[in-house]
């Protein structure tokens, strides 16, 4: 029970299922305007997310572990993280060339009007930071 | 008594329908245990967002968000009726349709237009017996209707809500309480419900001291507010549909079981009402042929 209390609790949830539940030591967010971390005491913060990775590292856990938090939204208060994204994948979930084909598919976008290209910078930074996180083995 | 014939077609049809039913049984259980890992799974994120609007809602100095707040320039609501494609699940959509036509004679009591969207065929056909028109049909919400689907529903809904074309959103849906258990329930997703109830800060200054949070907010409470919001009555939407599914195979589960346990006991008392037919049979023929060979003596 000490210790639960020296650390920081992670929930992670997408509309389909919750994915994570734990306890964890600190967390590294991919936040609209850059990445934050978070450790035991952080103030309460509510922020945007941005397509990217998110590291954790998680107690009794000796490696960290990343996923691709596709956007969403993250809550700081009293310890606790919660997550809420749209979707997570995981580094085995997906192939390089799964990947590869969604940044093709992002670069095959329309892109004539302002409204357009918006969409398409938004989709070609998520499949590039996607392909990121699945080549980096 | 009847034929010794007829009883043993009749036990066979019975036994046919008893395979039936069994299969079914079996068929949405294993549906079944998909629809309530989905319907258990959706809750956590909607508990979670819930709990951190009515945070946001309570330290927030002007909570206000357009779908939040009733709209004024209409009555008109909407009345989504989920119900399902398939039948022989008891109850199930007997219970929704009962729900449905007294909310809709409420609304038409306060005389308040009405736009009913039907979801599942069972539906449909009940409110074409009824003789109620219906504005729009569904029939993809099933166990196999994913997020996004359903989120591009709620995104109508609110544009609409937003245009000021329509002042509620109401959904009637079976709330998945346990494997045997459900019940009708009504939901308003539009003005979001279950968040306003709460106390604004402004009210809970007037009567209490109140400090509010030092919330950090990124890029900014109303921006974050734009964005959190429409997700809920997006996932509001999602957790009604994928409830109305388990809750309908969980329904059709129970009653298959019932109709095949019952069959079963058919055919124990069709064996035993063979058996007698057959003996009284012997019986007769035996008592003819002595009868008989006595009257040659």
């Amino acid at each position: 029970m000490a210790e639960k209390r020296k650390n920081l609790h992670l929930t992670i949830a997408t509309p389909q299922a919750q994915i994570f539940d734990t306890g964890i030591f600190d967390a590294t967010l991919p936040a609209h305007d850059g990445l934050i971390g978070i450790m035991m005491g952080h103030a309460p913060i509510v922020c945007k997310l941005k397509p990217g990775v998110m590291r954790f590292h998680e107690t009794g856990q000796p490696r960290v572990t990343t996923i691709f938090v596709d956007g969403g939204f993250f809550d700081v208060h009293e310890n606790h993280i919660v997550v809420l994204t749209p979707r997570v994948i995981r580094r085995n979930e997906m192939t390089v060339e799964q990947a590869r084909e969604i940044l093709r598919q992002a670069e095959a976008l329309a892109h004539q009007t302002g409204e357009q290209a918006a969409a398409q910078t938004s989709h070609l930074e998520r499949a590039r930071e996607l392909l990121k996180f699945i080549q980096k083995d | 008594m009847a034929n010794a014939r007829e009883i043993i077609r009749r036990r066979k049809s019975v036994s046919n329908i008893c395979q039936i039913t069994k299969t079914m049984e079996m068929i949405s259980t294993s549906k079944f245990r998909k629809a309530y890992v989905k319907a258990v799974g959706a809750r956590p994120y909607m508990e979670l967002l819930t709990g951190l609007i009515q945070r946001l809602v309570d330290q927030a100095e002007n909570p206000s968000h357009p779908l939040m707040l009733p709209n004024t320039k209409t009555k008109k609501t909407i009345l989504l009726v989920l119900t399902s494609n398939r039948g022989l699940c008891g109850g199930f959509n007997g219970g929704l349709h009962r729900l449905a036509g007294q909310q809709l004679e409420k609304l038409r009591e306060q005389e308040i237009p009405v736009d009913i969207y039907v979801s599942g065929k069972k539906g449909i056909s009940h409110f074409k017996f009824t003789k109620q028109e219906v504005a729009r049909t569904f029939t993809d919400m099933d166990e196999k209707a994913e997020y996004a689907d359903i989120a591009a529903l709620a995104d109508d809904f609110i544009a609409q809500y937003i245009a000021g074309k329509i002042a509620k959103v109401r959904v009637i849906y079976m709330r998945f309480l346990s494997n045997s258990r459900h019940e009708p329930e009504i939901l308003d997703i539009l003005p979001l419900s279950g968040i306003h109830k709460a106390k604004t800060l402004v009210e809970r200054q007037a009567t209490e001291k109140v400090e509010i949070g030092d919330c950090i907010f990124s890029p900014s409470q109303k921006e974050i507010l734009d964005e959190i919001i429409p997700d809920c009555v997006r996932s509001q939407l999602y957790q009604c549909v994928v409830d109305t599914v388990a809750s309908e195979q969980g329904a059709r589960m129970t009653a298959m079981q019932a109709a095949t346990t019952n069959g079963e006991q058919m055919i124990d008392n069709l064996t035993r009402e063979y058996n007698r037919v057959r003996q009284s049979q012997i019986t007769s023929e035996l008592l003819d042929i002595i009868g008989g060979s006595e009257a040659l003596n």
